[in-house]
Parts: C-alpha cells; sequence; structure tokens
C-alpha cells in the first residue's frame, strides 16, 4: 500500500504562498494598523486585503467588461442580478487575504523584532509558582512519561470500577513532559494617556493619536494580563475624562504641560502606586507649552515625581516637519529607559514609535 | 480496492468496448483527499512547485473541507490511464467514476489533438522537477522562484507549428531563441514551455472531454446497477456532477447536453467522429442551437450602463460562447518583432474585448525583466489604439 503522505507539494507551496502574504502585509503595515474596521470592530472582525504581488499576473480580459455565458440560475445570485439593474459582477478572483486583529498584531509584533513575550518590571517580578516541568495530555514521544502516564492508567480504570491485573495504557492515559511556555502574571498594568486639548486636532493627528494609543494598548496587552487605562485632558488646567472624551476634546485657552503631570503624579502616589501596578504613560503633544518657565517646571515633576515610578513613559510629538519642540529638546536630556520620545508626523513614524513604548533593553 | 469492482471495471471495460470505445488500460490508485486537491491544482503528481499552485491548491482543500466541492477522481492521461480515486468512494461512486475515467482514456487515446501529447510526458515532468530542484538548491528559492513568477506569466503563450518555424503565438519560444537568459533561466522557459504545450489539447476540449466521460458513466452504469438501491445513489450522484449554477457554465453539464444530443440527432458515430477530431470550440460550432440554450437556461451577462443585465438571447448567447472558447479564453497576442532599441514588440489581437490593463502592464513587467529590456504592447484602450511599454522599471502608454 503506497504511502501519499511523502506527496507533499500542495502544502510546501501553500507554505511559500503563506510566506509571501506575510511579507506583503509587512510591507503594508504602516497603512494596515490605521485601518478603521481593525480597530473598532470585533476582535474578529476582518480587513479584507487585496495584496497585487500575491495575483498571478497575466494577460487576460477585463472581466468587468466582457461578456460571459452562465446558466440562468447562476445570474439570478449574483447581486443586482435580474434583467438590467445597478449591481456587481462577481469578484473576479480568490485573492483576498481576510486578517483579523490578532493575526494583525502578531505580524506587528515580529516587525517590531521585540523578540520573545517577556514583561518589563523594574520592581519585583511577581512570579507564581515556577516549574521547568509540567506535565500535560499531549506531546512528543520522546518526552513520555512513564511513571505519570501508568498511574494515570490506574486512576482511569479505578474511577470506571473495572479491576485489571495489570494497569493496561490507553492513547488518553498518556501523560508527557513539557516546558512551561507563558510567562506567569506579573500584576496588573496601567496605561495614562494624556493629551493637550487647547484647541481642536486636525482629521490627521486624531486618526495618528487613536491609531497609535489602539495599538500601542494591543501590544501591552501581550504582556500583561490585565491593563486599565486612564485619560488625562489638559490645556492650562488638567482633569481625568473618559476615552471618547480624550480624543474628541477641543477647546480653547493656553498649554501647560505640568498641569498634567502634576495630575499623572497623583494618580500613580495614589490609585497606582508601584508596589501594585506596572505604570505606562504616553503624552501626546504638538510640543508647544506656556513658555519656559512651564517647560522647567514639567521637566522637574517628570524627572522627580513620575520617571521613578513607572516602567515607561513615552513622550509623542505629534506634529509635521521634522523639528523638535523646545521641550523636546529639554526631555532629551533625560532619555533613557524610562523615557522614550517619538516623533510622528505621518503613518510611516508610527511602527518606530510603536516599538518605543514596548522596547526592552538587554541586561 | 472493494472486492466487487474489479469485476465490475471488468465488466464495463468490455461493454465499453462493444460500444466502440477505445480506452487504455486503466490503472486504479486509491488516495487520501488530499492528493486529489494536488492532483487537481498540478495536473500531475511530482511536478515542479511554486507558490501559485499552492495557493490553488489550498483553495481547493478550503472549498472542499466547507462541502462546497466534492472531488471523486482524477485521471492522468497516459498508457497505462492513471485513475485516483478518493479511498472514501462508494462502490456505486466508484462504478460511476470507473466508467467516467474509461470514456476520458478513450478521449486521449482517440482525439487527434489530445493524441500529439507526446506519450512520456508524466516521466517528463518528473524530470523537469528534478532539474527545478537542482536549481533551487544551487542558486536559493527566491531567485528561481522570481525567474518562475516571470515565465509563468505568459505559461500559455506557447505554440507549435507544422512546419517546425517559431509561431508569432509562441512568446516563450520567442524567449527562448532570443532573450539574454542563464543557461538554467533558459531551461527553466524550456520546461515551462513543454509542460503547456504538452497540456494545452486538454485545455481546449474541457467541455467536450467531461461532456463525453459524463454521456458514457451515464450509459454504463444503467446496465451495471444491480438494485434499486444503487440506482438511486447513481441518481443522485450523476445529477450533482451536472449540477447547474455553482460556478457560471458547468462544463460537465454542457457537454453532456452537447453529446447527447449529437446522439439523439445523428447518431452514435457521428457522436464517435466529433470525439475524434473536435475541441471545444469546433464542438460549439456546429453543434450548440436554440434548443440547448433552452434546455440549459443559458443566458449572456454583461455590464450595461445601468448595471449588470443579462438575456437569454439564444444567437446572442451562441456568439458569446464561441468568443469565450477562442484560444481557450486567453487574448491573443503576438510577437511582431524587435525594434532598432531592442524592444521587443507585442500586438494584441483585439477583437473588442479589452484586456485588464494593470495585469497586463505587470505581465509586461515580467518580460522586461526576462527580455533585459523594453517590451510593448499594441492594444486597444478605449477604443483608441495605444502602446503600452515597460522597460523594466516603469510602464507608460503612447498613442497609436
Amino acid at each position: 500500500m503506497q504511502d501519499w503522505s511523502f506527496y507533499r507539494q500542495g502544502e510546501r507551496d501553500q507554505a511559500r504562498h503563506l510566506e509571501r502574504i506575510r511579507r506583503a502585509i509587512r510591507e503594508r503595515l504602516p497603512e494596515l494598523i490605521a485601518e478603521e474596521i481593525i480597530q473598532s470592530g470585533s476582535p474578529g472582525a476582518e480587513l479584507r486585503l487585496t495584496i497585487q504581488s500575491l495575483v498571478e499576473d497575466s494577460f487576460r480580459y477585463d472581466n468587468d467588461e466582457t461578456a460571459f455565458v452562465a446558466e440562468r440560475s447562476f445570474a439570478e445570485r449574483l447581486p443586482g442580478g435580474h434583467g438590467c439593474e445597478a449591481g456587481t459582477l462577481p469578484g473576479e478572483e480568490w485573492f483576498e487575504t481576510a486578517l483579523r486583529r490578532e493575526e494583525l498584531a502578531d505580524i506587528l509584533w515580529e516587525e517590531l523584532e521585540l523578540g520573545p513575550l517577556r514583561p518589563i518590571s523594574h520592581g519585583p517580578l511577581l512570579f507564581g509558582h515556577s516549574a521547568p516541568w509540567d506535565v500535560a495530555a499531549r506531546g512528543s514521544l520522546t518526552l513520555w512519561d512513564r511513571r505519570k502516564s501508568l498511574l494515570q492508567s490506574v486512576r482511569r480504570q479505578a474511577r470506571s470500577g473495572v479491576p485489571a491485573p495489570l494497569p493496561a495504557l490507553t492513547a488518553e492515559d498518556l501523560r508527557f513532559r513539557t516546558w512551561r511556555h507563558t510567562p506567569e502574571p506579573v500584576g496588573q498594568a496601567v496605561v495614562i494617556a494624556i493629551r493637550d486639548v487647547s484647541g481642536s486636532m486636525g482629521a490627521l493627528k486624531k486618526h495618528l493619536t487613536r491609531t497609535f494609543f489602539f495599538w500601542a494598548l494591543t501590544l501591552l496587552r501581550r504582556l500583561y494580563p490585565e491593563v486599565v487605562t486612564e485619560f488625562i485632558c489638559h490645556h492650562t488646567t488638567a482633569r481625568i475624562v473618559d476615552e471618547e472624551a480624550f480624543f474628541q476634546l477641543g477647546e480653547s485657552g493656553g498649554t501647560k504641560v505640568s498641569s498634567a503631570y502634576e495630575l499623572c503624579r497623583q494618580l500613580l502616589s495614589g490609585r497606582y502606586r508601584r508596589e501594585a501596578w506596572n505604570s505606562f504613560v504616553i503624552h501626546f503633544s504638538d510640543g508647544d507649552n506656556w513658555g519656559e518657565r512651564d517647560n522647567q517646571l514639567a521637566e522637574s515633576l517628570l524627572r522627580e515625581s513620575i520617571l521613578p515610578q513607572v516602567e515607561r513613559f513615552q513622550y509623542v510629538e505629534v506634529r509635521e516637519g521634522s523639528r523638535r519642540s523646545p521641550l523636546y529638546r529639554l526631555f532629551e536630556g533625560i532619555a533613557g529607559e524610562r523615557l522614550v520620545l517619538s516623533h510622528v508626523a505621518g503613518l510611516p513614524d508610527l511602527l518606530p514609535a510603536l516599538r518605543q513604548i514596548v522596547r526592552r533593553e538587554e541586561r | 480496492m472493494q472486492p466487487d469492482l474489479a469485476q465490475r471495471l471488468d465488466r464495463l471495460t468490455k461493454r465499453a468496448e462493444a460500444y466502440g470505445l477505445r480506452p487504455y488500460p486503466v490503472d486504479v490508485v486509491f488516495v487520501p483527499m488530499a492528493l486529489l486537491h494536488e492532483l487537481s491544482a498540478y495536473g500531475v503528481l511530482g511536478r515542479f512547485g511554486h507558490w501559485a499552485r499552492g495557493k490553488l491548491y489550498h483553495r481547493l482543500k478550503v472549498q472542499s473541507d466547507a462541502g462546497l466541492l466534492r472531488l471523486y477522481e482524477v485521471a492522468v492521461q497516459g498508457n497505462p490511464t492513471r485513475a485516483y480515486l478518493w479511498q472514501g468512494n462508494s462502490l456505486v461512486e466508484n462504478t460511476l467514476v470507473l466508467a467516467h475515467v474509461l470514456a476520458h482514456s478513450d478521449f486521449f487515446r482517440q482525439n487527434a489533438h489530445c493524441q500529439r501529447i507526446p506519450a512520456d510526458t508524466v516521466e517528463r515532468i518528473r524530470q523537469h522537477a528534478e532539474r527545478v530542484r537542482r536549481y533551487e538548491e544551487s542558486f536559493g528559492l527566491a531567485v528561481v522562484e522570481e525567474t518562475l513568477d516571470h515565465i509563468l506569466s505568459v505559461e500559455w503563450y506557447v505554440a507549435e507549428g507544422r512546419t517546425g518555424e517559431r509561431q508569432p503565438e509562441d512568446l516563450l519560444g520567442h524567449l527562448l531563441d532570443r532573450a539574454p537568459l542563464a543557461d538554467w533561466q533558459q531551461d527553466l522557459v524550456a520546461i515551462v514551455r513543454e509542460e503547456s504545450l504538452a497540456f494545452w489539447p486538454l485545455r481546449r476540449s474541457k467541455i467536450l472531454n467531461e461532456g463525453w466521460a459524463s454521456f458514457w458513466h451515464a450509459t454504463l452504469l444503467r446496465e451495471e446497477l444491480t438494485s434499486d438501491a444503487e440506482y438511486v445513489d447513481f441518481a443522485r450522484l450523476h445529477a450533482d456532477i451536472l449540477r447547474p449554477g455553482v460556478d457560471r457554465l458547468n462544463p460537465y453539464l454542457l457537454g453532456f447536453t452537447l453529446i447527447r444530443h449529437i446522439v439523439h440527432e445523428h447518431g452514435l458515430e457521428e457522436a464517435f467522429l466529433v470525439r475524434e477530431s473536435a475541441d471545444d470550440r469546433s464542438l460549439v460550432e456546429n453543434h450548440f442551437d436554440d434548443r440547448v440554450v433552452e434546455e440549459l437556461q443559458l443566458v449572456v451577462c454583461r455590464r450595461g450602463d445601468d448595471g449588470l443585465c443579462w438575456t437569454g438571447e439564444s444567437a446572442e448567447v451562441r456568439r458569446t460562447l464561441l468568443r469565450q472558447l477562442e484560444n481557450a479564453g486567453q487574448p491573443v497576442i503576438r510577437v511582431a518583432g524587435e525594434e532598432d532599441d531592442g524592444t521587443l514588440v507585442l500586438v494584441h489581437a483585439y477583437d473588442g474585448r479589452p484586456l485588464h490593463l494593470l495585469s497586463a502592464e505587470r505581465t509586461l513587467g515580467h518580460l522586461a525583466a526576462l527580455w533585459n529590456g523594453p517590451v510593448s504592447l499594441e492594444t486597444v484602450v478605449e477604443g483608441r489604439t495605444v502602446r503600452i511599454v515597460h522597460d523594466g522599471r516603469r510602464v507608460w502608454r503612447l498613442d497609436g
């Protein structure tokens, strides 16, 4: 009897096809992560992509412009197909790829070269019971645990009430040694977002801000089992708002970054103390501030009271052009492991900025 | 093999021969479904790999898993004819399938166009795959894949004249003669060309071939089945194969209907002659009429000014179908020559149907990569003659 498992060309070539898909997606990542449906839809919502490089090129007729013969029952099932009505001809070819949020997040993670999942924590890591071996019901036969399998067999037979002279092993009895793959929970995390709402945000800036925040949160959720959020809006004074208001608000007045940092400091020493919380702060700024004095005030608040309490503080300057604001320049002096600075003028800047929020230095 | 099946195959063969069929001996192999998908995607087992074939394989698998597609068999031409049957077929299914395959085998053997397929095609295809693998090892997967991407964009642009001269439709042949390719790239072009030439006769006679096989599985089975229960199974299966409305036009249904009409009107002898000398286009040209349109409820779908519409006007259906079948549905593109600056000049024989422009531009890009120089294509866009030129980096259009 022939062994047909030898013929695996189809699987191999499909793997090559998938690799090409992934490559194509990686190339378009900056625009894909900004897609509305991926952010606002349910986790299962799919982004349908047309990837031109994965359509087999050829000389062919334009199907939209070409008449074709079909059985009436097929024609009747076409959308709008009844005599002459508005409708579309069926999709040309199956070259669409459907991508779900988690898959995109996977590719994003790979692309940012973040390495294996490891939480960031400067405090004591709150590991649970950790062991090199675990016992699982499935695994490679090379890791078969004889003793545990026999034990399982005895238990099973005892449960069924059937006495047996010798423990007999069935497939279900087999137990295997495995490595524990996932890190233990390291406590909770909070993401505090800060934004200056004096003056309204243009559509592009709003889009960039929302997109960045969405993916930063998604990435952090891979590291921590529980992530909560807080939103601080400010002009000359600061207050806490909900997520929707955070992105929508636009008021008039001047800007005092220090007001927001003061409120942030209070959250970090009150509700979100270091002992129990891993804190991340993302400050979206366009670089404007009240003046040099407030710049200094903000810098010292940041350096003395905020940075010691957080895992990471990311200052994101959302602004056209390439010139950095005085505030940015000031912060450069204290940038390091805990304070990272990013400049976002358009979609292409999002990926490098996202990398900063979860990047982990090798110790 | 189910014990009864060998005897049934024997009886079917004898009865088929009594009717006048001349199949090659049939070699039956039972396989898992994944293998049928692979055969459908690659045509032959052991063919060289490419991501596009993997994509097709995967699509077949997905449709099959979703219950949208059911493959029973794949027959590979040759002497003996290899019949791959799904391991899970019932006895009735296998009986029908074997009758179907016998007729396929007869078609491979007796049809004039198929007779031009070299007898050792399957073996040669395996040797090709071996050479492709060696190139992949020597030059790397990515490089070979890129070259194949270029070549496969004009996979079917091959031709063989009786005089031995290069035909203008033979794009791949022209590249072989004149393109500045490395030896191994030349070999890849030759491989693709040879395989396309071998598969062309089947490509141009899908309707005829499947119609022929369906007609005979119906005829032979009626005499073979032993019980009412078996008959019910057969009827269900037969109806399933001939089911309309799943894809635009079911070639099994159309072919079956045409052969039935021929037999009804002119007798079996005429049908045998058709099987010998026709292809899809000539089959439709000579035997497709109002009654077929009526019986199968065929319509022409087109995009009008106010959207999608369809009409069942008989003459138009016939006209449209004939056009669809010309050159197996492929735009006719010929090599016109080379310009002084080295540009390879191609001409599209425009017949009222415009090309898909983006695809054409990208294909020209592939050709330019192989040609290592500019390639131009004359075609008609929105009523005006244009020349599309691709130099390997950019593409642009010139008027007429």
